[in-house]
């Protein structure tokens, strides 16, 4: 269990889109902790890019938790709150990369962290071509969003195609940025290991008949033991893209463990059934402790 | 606090005991993702659609 520091008085924004069982198990454990902890709707925000301080914006806080679903909106506020000297967890250079799959697959394999061979291609042609380099089937993902939404098996290039065609139609450019990774034949599960101020939390897998192992997709969660492969691998790639709070999704391969995604928005809430640990608590201390690092230069 | 409030899409009666502002609460009746919009008493919203860049 985190023990109870005396944090009283700390003004922690807890920026969200709502409120799920994870914020709400935030906010209790930042008051228990005695600090003024106030829950930030994105949708109610109005951010004045002039004024000189956050305070003077309407934002009375000492250090901003980022919890909001919504990446873009989260994306703005942590760059206005850096802009204003409020630290933030994570920080908004950190949440760029990680909410856009591309970037955040070139920084890991910039760093040699084992992850699936992925491609980008902006054309049907050269997706097809992407797929075929690849091999039949592969996976295409929408560079941004999660939670299982979008992403297509390609069986050959027929099917390619028509997928292609389909999210041209979304109207949204980012759905004509193909990302396309090798398919990886997985054990009926994937680790979800949780990382907090660069120690690893606890880790469970997620098991699901799926091909598709997001816990918002109805992966069950259980137990995972953190072996020194995860955590090697779990801490090396929340360094590469600089975060103090994710949730690493790691596959089991024939070649090792590789990594699939870090998650920034670290969601908790299958991992929690799974383990003893207090994630809430840990992750409002962690807050605390980047107050008090303040902002990275 | 009320511990019910009524469902805006079907007007059936759900339970809220200790929700908060902000908070998305299911429909058993019909289904719906409803989020609480004021307290004392409850009164619920339909919830506000994914966006496309939502997630984790």
């Amino acid at each position: 269990m985190t023990p109870l520091i005396d944090q009283s008085g700390l003004k922690l924004g807890v920026l969200v889109s709502w409120l799920r069982q994870e914020e709400k198990l935030i906010l209790a454990a930042a008051r228990a902790r005695g600090m003024e902890v106030t829950p930030i709707f994105d949708r109610n925000l109005t951010l004045n890019l002039s004024a000189p301080t956050a305070k003077e914006s309407g934002i009375d806080i000492d250090v901003l938790l980022d919890r909001s679903v919504a990446h873009s909106r989260a994306g703005y506020t942590l760059w206005a709150m850096q802009r204003w000297g409020i630290p933030t967890l994570n920080t908004a250079d950190s949440v760029s990369i990680c909410d856009d799959k591309a970037r955040a697959s070139m920084v890991l394999e910039a760093v040699g962290i084992p992850s699936p061979k992925t491609f980008v291609a902006y054309s049907v042609e050269s997706a097809i071509a992407a797929c075929e380099q690849l091999g039949y089937p592969a996976v295409m993902k929408p560079v941004a969003g999660s939670w299982g939404r979008l992403i297509s098996k390609v069986n050959g290039p027929d099917q390619a195609r028509a997928i292609i065609a389909q999210k041209s139609e979304h109207g949204s450019i980012l759905h004509e940025i193909f990302y396309i990774q090798e398919f990886i034949e997985k054990p009926g599960r994937d680790i979800r290991a949780y990382v907090v101020g660069g120690d690893i939390v606890a880790a469970s897998y997620r098991t699901s008949e799926h091909w598709i192992t997001n816990a918002a997709r109805g992966a069950v969660s259980v137990p995972c033991p953190v072996t020194p492969e995860i955590e090697d691998l779990a801490l090396r790639a929340c360094a590469a893209v600089n975060a103090r709070l994710a949730g690493v999704d790691l596959i089991e391969t024939n070649e090792g463990l590789k990594v699939i995604e870090v998650n920034t928005g670290g969601e908790f809430k299958g991992l929690m059934t799974t383990t003893d640990r207090d994630i809430a608590g840990e992750i409002v201390e962690e807050a605390w402790r980047v107050y008090k690092d303040g902002v990275p230069a | 606090m009320a511990a019910t409030a009524v469902c805006p899409e079907c007007d059936a009666e759900i339970e809220v005991a200790g929700v908060e502002v902000g908070e998305i609460v299911p429909c058993g009746e019909c289904g719906a993702d409803l989020e609480v919009v004021s307290v004392e008493p409850v009164t619920l919203a339909l919830a506000p659609e994914e966006g496309e860049d939502w997630g984790e």
